[in-house]
């Protein structure tokens, strides 16, 4: 009898971490809400989305190469560079499915620090090549 | 009852591990810019840090071998109308000149001295004149290359080579068999637009790759699941300049000199050979929708998503089950 009962014990104890694991296991992965401004690939800056939410600008320099970063509710973009094909600029905002904003000739990217990027795609194949 | 609890604790551990409650897998990233892009490589499994390290000096290596100016190999060669390459650059050159032959000359690594003329190597851009271009269409012509025991020669002084429309793709085949000799059985690699994958994700899984709609940089075709491919996309729509009103983008048809106007905003390749994914889809892009058709239906042993000027989203019978295709598009399956 005392066997029995052990044995439930360990039993329960067993499913209950088997649920705890479960819940967990299905539990949306939050997706890392924390954007990076890196030269070079060295990460300059760093913002949680409560701090994109605060209005500030930022000039960047890269051997004589300059952009102009502005952040302003909850959004981050480039508003001005002096590279020579301003891609940077007219890609606009960085939102969580596109890609990340890169400035080739000045060496800079923003991108969400985490890897993946909305959750949908692992990767984006595009028309750069 | 010792029986009974160390099964428990065995069946606890097996639990704990498979649902994901145990340590996550090691991974490790590399982010910088080389081959003119922006590159990531995600590496998963032991020993990623150090294999990140690798591979990111690897592709840096390549680059300096392959890039058309400088003192590397195909540099050295442009500025001296020939000269003699490694096994490796001349393996490469070969390859190259066979997928140009391959394609009709619709890709064509001599296209250089007329994607100059346009200016999209200095970034300094101008619309050259019909003359100029057809005096510079003369200094091209993939068949005019030889290159025999190491050494390459132009049947015309004054032409050079570019490779830079297979380089990026030769660069990730060259990384992604350089981790599966390591043991890695998943990575990541996107070298610019191209995605070059090692096994499937992590969890065994296939690896989620959208496809850039040429329209919006923000927005998807769609979204293909795929293992161990590269996935290679061209198009007209990121790299251009506008003058007068007129958009010039970068993909120049080695037959006319001129931006490739084929009624195809971008093609994606997806094949497991990295350099020629690369070079078809300058090719397909080229071509247009109904050479590129051919093309694939003579051969059948690679896939391809065409995006056209009118909306509509062509690709092979062998992405059907693992595309999926978005709201807004129209999908057609080649036969």
């Amino acid at each position: 009898m005392k066997i029995y009962l052990k044995s439930w014990f360990w039993a329960a104890l067993l499913s209950f971490i088997c649920v705890v694991c479960l819940i967990i296991w299905f539990l949306p992965k939050e997706a890392g809400d924390n954007v990076g401004i890196y030269q070079n690939g060295e990460l300059l800056y760093s913002f949680t989305r409560e701090e994109l939410e605060e209005e500030r600008s930022i000039r960047i320099e890269y051997n004589g190469g300059i952009n102009v970063v502005e952040i302003s509710n909850g959004t981050i973009r480039v508003a001005e560079a002096n590279c020579p094909d301003g891609d940077c600029v007219s890609h606009g905002p960085l939102t969580r499915g596109g890609a990340p904003i890169v400035c080739l000739p000045n060496r800079l990217v923003i991108r969400f620090i985490d890897a993946g990027t909305d959750g949908q795609v692992d990767a984006v194949s595009g028309g750069a090549g | 009852m010792r029986k009974i609890r160390t099964a428990f604790l065995i069946v606890l551990i097996l639990v704990v591990t498979l649902t994901g409650c145990g340590a996550e897998q090691v991974s490790d990233t590399a982010d910088f810019f080389a081959m003119d892009t922006y590159m990531r490589i995600t590496v998963y499994g032991d020993g990623a840090d150090e294999l990140t390290r690798q591979a990111e000096e690897e592709i840096m290596r390549i680059e300096n071998v392959l890039s058309f100016s400088g003192d590397g190999e195909i540099g050295t060669i442009n500025e001296h109308g020939g000269g003699t390459v490694s096994e490796e650059t001349q393996e490469l050159l070969e390859r190259a000149l066979e997928l140009s032959r391959d394609t009709g000359g619709a890709f064509d690594i001599t296209i250089y001295p007329v994607v100059e003329a346009w200016g999209f190597f200095s970034g300094e851009y101008r619309v050259p004149g019909d003359s100029e271009l057809s005096d510079l269409l003369g200094l091209t012509g993939w068949e005019k290359v030889s290159v025999v025991d190491g050494q390459v020669s132009f049947q015309v002084p004054g032409m050079g080579i570019d490779l830079g429309g297979i380089g990026k793709g030769y660069a990730g085949q060259r990384v992604h068999d350089m981790l599966w000799e390591a043991g890695i059985s998943s990575a990541l690699l996107e070298l610019g637009g191209n995605v070059c994958l090692l096994g499937g994700r992590p969890d065994g899984t296939a690896w989620r790759v959208g496809i850039m709609s040429p329209t919006d940089g923000e927005e998807y075709v769609g979204i293909l699941e795929a293992r161990d491919v590269s996935i290679v996309t061209s198009g007209g729509y990121q790299r251009y300049f506008e003058e007068d009103g007129v958009r010039y983008h970068h993909i120049i048809d080695p037959a006319t000199g001129y931006p490739a106007d084929s009624g195809l905003l971008s093609v994606t390749i997806v094949c497991d050979d990295g350099a020629r994914a690369d070079a078809l889809s300058t090719a397909l892009f080229v071509m247009g929708e109904e050479e590129a058709v051919s093309y694939w239906a003579a051969r059948d042993d690679f896939d391809f998503i065409l995006v056209t000027q009118d909306g509509r989203v062509v690709i092979t019978p062998g992405l059907r089950e693992d595309f999926q295709i978005s709201e807004g598009y129209d999908l057609e399956v080649a036969a």
